[in-house]
């Protein structure tokens, strides 16, 4: 260590820092002055700015001048200083590093026009730094990767191959759910299936018929009745809504005010299948105090008819209809179903003698004969099948005959619509099981509700659907890629198409994401008691594929390997048969190389591989074997896999290799590459208009996804699950999750698009939710599963990234939150202030959920312990803050907890699951900066951490240029850090100006 | 948990042919040879029902230890042994056979595992030179010289596959031309790095230096599975078994893979294996009964809650119970000296001393098999914990490895012989 140094620290610090006391873990005493070990430079750099701030050594412990101090930091400084700044100039700052698992994939993907190509499962993880796996030191290379690397090459380049000679033609297939064997019953139990699923036409509601009927597709479907229920219904005067008598349809009845003045009128409108006679009925409950001459009306084929009907009669059919006769609809002989057949009811209560009631009316068509119809054929185009929740494995219904003959593009319709399903109520006595439902479970009133799968009306509001596509059976994360949305109306179905991209053998797998995903142990009753009104449900009529449309042929991954060389079919994969194998053999290659290589491919290493090719083909290898192999040898090769470059300077196209690293994950595209060729690239307009271009092109979206995984560390987000008693509103909540993620992302990207400043990682007035999110949020009317921006009220605690769900989530477990897990991310990830770790000899605290105490209470000790409190006095403020939100990120008042509180709360949760908790202390978020201002919540703390936005800004410049140049930020990058800065301030440290002020400075065009 | 042995295992019967080994002049005088497992059990053991009270010969057992109480003579439990250095919670998996501190920094490299430093001793001599398992999750116990980890097989039936199921002469070429196709592809790259080497800068050529060694490793193992290529593959009783999808099925997922573990130690397909129960990403965890307890995960945090310990009590209960299985399937097999027990050094334990708090000190370790003399338990100062490693060099030293360091250690482990 420099003498100077030696005396300084001998004069102020070794009292306490030495190897007898190491006072905070420091022990200057034994400090190596070893500027090459990264971890002892921060070490350095750290007692640096301790004494900067002031902060060191204690005023009470020393007596070190102003002049002094600064005279030592300036020595030291100085040194660590000029130390780097040699290393960079013979190094460079960034190590050479090998391109990471996403990188490699991706540029499989682009290379290959193969979107949804997976390697990067074949890799194994890569070594992080901050983080971030784009740091060279981590990034190693062992026997494992080049292996990896080997069979993935491989397996990607002959999925090029695997296509028929002869392009295949669009086709159109529809897919009726009446067909689906999927959309009959599902797996598992029939109690289950008999809860998932209804279907329409038939009266299945009991085992019996659900097993032996349900499962045969021969089965005659009851033909079909159209009800048409008084909401659905128009209306005049201020009819009454009443639930008193049981034997209606629907949610309640109306009854008028029995004046008989015809002020209150209701007429029923429906649109029957097909022209024919049909029964009407109606029904109106019954009772001595109904009207005796409630008059309707009745628009048919042949005209009017006016009918007097006695409402003091109990409905003959099931107490429930009363026929009111025959009656034909639509014209005959019209030969054409085209046209609709309408048919009205209308009902008034004029001289009507008594109260009226108006429920439902109902059409039962009837054969040539006049006999009710029960064996008409439903066309399969109005038959349907009804889910009746969310998805969650193993209980994927769905049409499962459609799998995709080949990679490509499609079309894909969906007719659906929102339904509801009645529940009933069944009573047994003694302990024998009940007759219909043997497989259902007995709770402590003998009554439990039930679905009645032949009472279903439609929906009261539309019910949201995301379409999935899947390679899997039983679809995983890993599986499933999302195609589309959309909200299936109540009423009458409307057809959805949207556009997708499937893989050979893929499923289509649906999920109607609103509806809760019964989870074992549940049983199907306890799912009941949560919609007591009626069971939402989604019916699919059918699903309807059209494709492939496929651009070119031999598609475009074929045409990226083997160009215009024509193909013969070789089972299931083709062959390309050059006629001038080694001249071809040569062009490919060239182009290939120089796609892949960064840079201009030196005439040795295009040799290199060509004389191999040669050699491979003299052997006797097939030219597509030959070029497979070689191809793979460039996917494996050195040149390929790693970003080198002289000190200094970087040149065009290192500038063009970074750059598109840093933004799209990928090697650079064709518009990129030929700025480099032209030695653009150093020229600065050049440079920002790349920069937009590469963050506006789709793969910009991959910076945002794997720059937010590794910095927020959201790819941790499925780690823990909420604990299903504390916490059962969550319980199989996919939509919540994935809703989460899908905020940051936006969100991250609209700070990016619009240039917004810093400061809105700490807090904004807006974000981006669907309706799930803007409900977890407590910001009311969001409608519907698409996102969009929404301006947050002025109260909430939401806005910046710092509150927001998904990462209050990853930095909890499903049962508890922790202070200082959400401190020192905070510190770390937003604030660039990582705390030291703890001393070993600290037992971590406890946490306790049976009640009596809370995590602030247990964590006291820290703060009343001179040497914990020094971190924790920066660590606990965020970290209390934070307390007011739950594991999930939801704002709370109170802890929740299973042994005891204030309030004793049971029910059915999200999943059906039966819970019991308590309401637990109350939240206590307060605390003091270590400025020492004091703040009441989370509100009061992120505006006194605005007071400071250079800190905010600091921070993510240096998370981004580590991620972009691939090398932690040094104590000697310190200036020009605050220059980048300096250049941002006037947009408020926007955050697009911030990416384009990294990518001008030296940091980012020097190695 | 009452044992439910699926029909595809049938002990009783096993009959299994190996190849002749006659390239290795083996005679079947000569001794079996010694094997090492390693198995790490990722949400380890609430402490108290682990630890017992006493030490020494007579230690009185603690609950979790009597489910393999007929086995008092074949383990040895440790108390009060940690990796110093080695903290981050759940990140300390991957420095379970490494010893490599502070894994959850974020400048951390980690270092090559126990398991690879005998794999590099003896796996020559078998088919595979080391295998590395794991259930329900990515991560490995295992990792190279460079630090690199070693990806994990992770179906029981795949592992099958790969030691059991023998292609036909067709598939034994197209396999060889692969092998040889992979051999003359590095042989390209491997022209390229050394030119490369020579370009650039010094701090860049140590990376392209170590993509060489692997290079160079690679070949190596290719040349060697060529070899093993041409040789029949051990013939087994055992049908594929079926191995779960549905990751709640845990329980069976352990015992398929500990009955592979035991086949492979016993056909000699390989003498050294790591297999790494991944419990943090088990969704929840199913009874034979039919019972789904969890998330094991939240479970482990039961914040002494009575409801919560009890479930977790039921699970790691099962988890013994499975591990005292393993060692009846190990000791039922018979050597030419002693049984299979006897000739495989067992390792079997936790990264983390109790995961509710997610410490790294006082971890649950046993060690069984191996030769040696077992019976006790060895408490070592909770306060001041031995390095862990220590017990890793004694490994070694049983293995036939010689050295007397590894990693952290600083000594072979006192009173283990």
């Amino acid at each position: 260590m420099p003498e100077a140094l030696s005396t300084f620290f001998g004069n102020h610090c070794i009292d306490c820092h030495d190897d007898a006391e190491a006072s905070g873990g420091l022990n200057i005493q034994s400090l190596d002055w070893n500027l090459d070990d990264p971890h002892i430079t921060n070490i350095w750099v750290k007692i640096h700015d301790r004494i900067v701030a002031e902060e060191m050594p204690p005023e009470d412990a020393s007596s070190l001048g102003e002049v002094e101090r600064g005279v030592a930091i300036e020595d030291l400084a100085g040194r660590i200083q000029r130390f780097q700044e040699k290393n960079y100039a013979k190094h460079g700052r960034a190590v050479s590093r090998r391109v990471n698992r996403f990188e490699y994939e991706n540029i499989l993907r682009d290379l290959l026009h193969d979107p949804t190509l997976k390697v990067a499962d074949q890799l194994p993880l890569d070594g992080e730094v901050h983080g971030f796996a784009k740091v060279g030191t981590a990034l190693d290379v062992s026997h494992v990767q080049v292996n990896a690397y080997l069979d993935a090459a491989e397996s990607a380049l002959r999925r090029a191959i695997e296509f028929p000679v002869e392009k295949p033609q669009p086709q159109s297939n529809r897919y009726y759910a009446r067909e689906e064997p999927r959309m009959w019953a599902g797996t598992g139990n029939t109690g289950w299936a008999r809860f998932s699923l209804a279907l329409e036409g038939l009266e299945i509601n009991d085992t019996y018929s659900f097993e032996k009927k349900g499962f045969d597709p021969a089965y005659e479907v009851r033909a079909e009745v159209i009800t048409v229920d008084n909401t659905s219904a128009e209306l005049t005067g201020t009819w009454r809504e009443s639930t008193k008598r049981s034997n209606h349809v629907g949610t309640h009845y109306l009854a008028d005010n029995n004046e008989g003045t015809g002020t209150y009128t209701i007429s029923w409108k429906a649109e029957l299948p097909k022209p024919g006679t049909y029964e009407v009925r109606v029904s109106f409950i019954g009772g001595k105090d109904m009207a005796r001459k409630a008059p309707y009306l009745i628009r048919h084929a042949e005209g009017e008819t006016q009918l007097t009907i006695d409402q003091t009669v109990i409905p003959t059919i099931e107490n429930l209809w009363f026929p009111i006769g025959r009656f034909r609809f639509g014209s005959i002989g019209n030969g054409s179903n085209s046209e609709p057949v309408v048919a009205e009811i209308s009902l008034s209560n004029k001289d009507a003698n008594g109260w009226v009631v108006a429920d439902a009316v109902q059409f039962v068509p009837l054969d040539d004969s006049g006999e009710e119809n029960q064996k008409a054929q439903l066309s399969k185009e109005q038959a349907s099948t009804a889910i009746f929740r969310g998805a969650y494995t193993p209980f994927y219904y769905g049409f499962e005959k459609f799998k995709a003959p080949i990679r490509g593009d499609y079309k894909v319709r969906l007719k659906a619509r929102s339904v509801l399903r009645q529940t009933d109520y069944v009573e047994w006595e003694g302990e024998k099981k009940p007759r219909h439902y043997p497989a259902l479970v007995l709770d402590a009133t003998r009554r439990y509700p039930t679905p009645v799968n032949d009472q279903i009306f439609s929906g009261k509001r539309s019910e949201p659907v995301k379409v999935y596509s899947s390679t899997l059976y039983e679809p995983n994360n890993q599986s499933m890629l999302p195609i589309g949305m959309f909200e299936a109306p109540p009423d009458a179905p409307e057809v959805f198409e949207m556009e997708a991209f499937f893989e050979k053998g893929a499923m289509v797998k649906l999920d109607c994401m609103r509806l809760p995903s019964p989870m074992v142990p549940a049983m199907p009753h306890t799912i009941q008691k949560i919609e007591p009104e009626g069971y939402p449900g989604v019916a699919f009529h059918w699903l309807e594929v059209e494709g492939p449309f496929l651009k070119e042929w031999p598609p475009a991954s074929y045409k990226a390997l083997f160009g215009d060389v024509p193909t013969e079919q070789s089972g299931r994969h083709v062959i390309a048969v050059p006629t001038h194998p080694l001249k071809e053999a040569g062009e490919l290659l060239s182009g290939f190389m120089t796609r892949v290589y960064r840079r201009p491919v030196a005439d040795a290493e295009f040799d290199r591989f060509y004389l191999y090719a040669k050699q491979l083909l003299e052997e006797g290898e097939t030219f597509t074997e030959a070029m497979i192999a070689t191809y793979s040898a460039v996917l494996a090769s050195p040149e390929f896999l790693f970003h080198c470059g002289q000190p200094g300077e970087l040149d065009d196209f290192a500038i063009a290799e970074r750059l598109s690293f840093f933004l799209g994950e990928s090697i650079p595209d064709e518009s990129l590459r030929a700025l480099a060729q032209q030695g653009k690239l150093r020229d600065s307009e050049t440079l920002r208009s790349e920069v937009n271009r590469l963050l506006e092109k789709p793969e910009g979206r991959r910076f945002v996804k794997e720059f937010l995984d590794a910095w927020l560390k959201l790819d941790e987000i499925n780690d823990t699950d909420p604990d299903r008693e504390l916490y059962p509103e969550y319980a199989g909540d996919w939509w919540l999750v994935n809703s989460m993620i899908e905020e940051s992302r936006l969100y991250f990207a609209d700070l990016i698009a619009g240039d917004r400043p810093a400061r809105n990682i700490i807090d904004a007035d807006y974000t981006f939710a669907d309706e799930r999110l803007a409900l977890h949020y407590g910001v009311p009317g969001v409608v519907g599963p698409t996102f969009r921006r929404i301006s947050l009220p002025e109260n909430s605690p939401y806005g910046g990234i710092l509150t927001q769900a998904s990462v209050l989530k990853v930095t909890a477990n499903g049962t508890v939150t922790s202070p200082v897990l959400r401190g020192v991310y905070v510190m770390e990830r937003l604030l660039g202030d990582p705390p030291s770790p703890p001393p070993p000899s600290v037992p971590a605290v406890e946490p306790d959920i049976r009640g009596a105490t809370t995590i602030r209470e247990l964590l006291k000790k820290h703060r009343e312990d001179a040497s914990c409190a020094s971190c924790h006095q920066k660590i606990d403020p965020p970290g209390f803050a934070l307390e007011g939100f739950d594991v999930m990120g939801r704002w709370r008042e109170n802890y929740r907890s299973l042994g005891e509180g204030s309030e004793r709360i049971e029910g059915v949760g999200r999943s059906g699951n039966e819970y019991v908790h308590f309401v637990g202390n109350a939240v206590d978020a307060s605390g003091v900066t270590p400025e020492g201002d004091p703040f009441e919540d989370v509100l009061q703390f992120k505006k006194l951490l605005l007071k400071n936005e250079e800190v905010i800004a600091r921070n993510i410049t240096e998370q981004l240029l580590v991620y972009a140049t691939g090398a932690p930020v040094g104590f000697a990058d310190r200036d020009e850090v605050s220059a980048i800065l300096e250049k941002s301030r006037a947009s408020e440290f926007g955050m697009r100006t911030i990416i384009h002020e990294i990518v001008q400075s030296p940091l980012f065009l020097r190695k | 948990m009452k044992t439910n042995r699926r029909t595809f295992l049938q002990t009783a019967g096993v009959s299994v042919s190996l190849p002749l080994l006659e390239s290795f002049g083996a005679s079947s005088v000569e001794a079996a040879p010694k094997r090492m497992i390693a198995i790490n059990q990722d949400l380890g053991f609430i402490p108290k029902r682990f630890f017992p009270k006493t030490a020494g010969r007579d230690y009185a057992m603690s609950p979790y230890l009597e489910k393999i109480t007929e086995h008092r003579e074949q383990f040895t439990v440790f108390s009060g042994l940690s990796h110093p250095g080695v903290d981050g919670g759940h990140r300390a998996d991957k420095t379970f056979l490494t010893a490599a501190p502070h894994p959850g920094r974020a400048s951390f490299r980690n270092s090559i595992s126990l398991d690879q430093v005998i794999a590099n001793e003896v796996g020559n001599k078998t088919r595979f030179r080391s295998l590395s398992l794991g259930i329900n999750d990515v991560r490995s116990l295992s990792y190279t010289q460079a630090g690199v980890e070693i990806p994990t097989i992770k179906s029981a039936a795949d592992l099958y596959k790969k030691m059991f199921l023998q292609g036909d002469r067709d598939a034994m070429e197209a396999q060889l031309d692969r092998l040889r196709r992979k051999g003359s592809i590095l042989d390209v790259v491997l022209g390229q790095s050394s030119h490369l080497s020579k370009r650039v800068s010094d701090s860049d050529r140590q990376r392209i230096d170590q993509y060489q060694t692997a290079v160079r490793s690679l070949e190596q193992r290719l040349t060697d599975a060529e070899a093993w290529e041409a040789r029949p593959k051990p013939t087994v009783d055992e049908a594929l078994p079926e191995y779960p999808e549905d990751k709640k099925e845990f329980f069976a997922m352990v015992r398929m893979m500990n009955d592979m573990c035991r086949l492979a130690l016993q056909t000699d397909s390989t003498r050294v294996i790591t297999l790494f129960l991944g419990s943090v990403r088990t969704p929840g965890v199913t009874f034979d009964d039919g019972r789904t307890l969890g998330g094991y995960h939240n479970l482990s945090h039961h914040g002494k809650d009575e409801v919560k310990l009890s479930r977790l009590e039921e699970i790691e209960n099962a988890q013994m119970e499975l591990f005292g299985e393993f060692l009846r399937d190990l000791k039922s097999v018979n050597e030419v000296d002693g049984n299979l027990l006897d000739n495989t050094i067992v390792l079997y334990g936790c990264h983390m001393g109790d995961a509710n708090i997610h410490n790294n000190s006082n971890l649950p370790i046993i060690l069984a098999g191996g030769g040696f003399q077992h019976g006790q338990h060895l408490a070592f100062n909770s306060q001041n914990n031995t390095p862990l490693c220590n017990v890793f060099v004694s490994m070694l030293q049983n293995m036939g490895v010689e050295t007397d360091r590894f990693a952290s250690s600083t000594g072979s482990l006192t009173g283990l012989v």
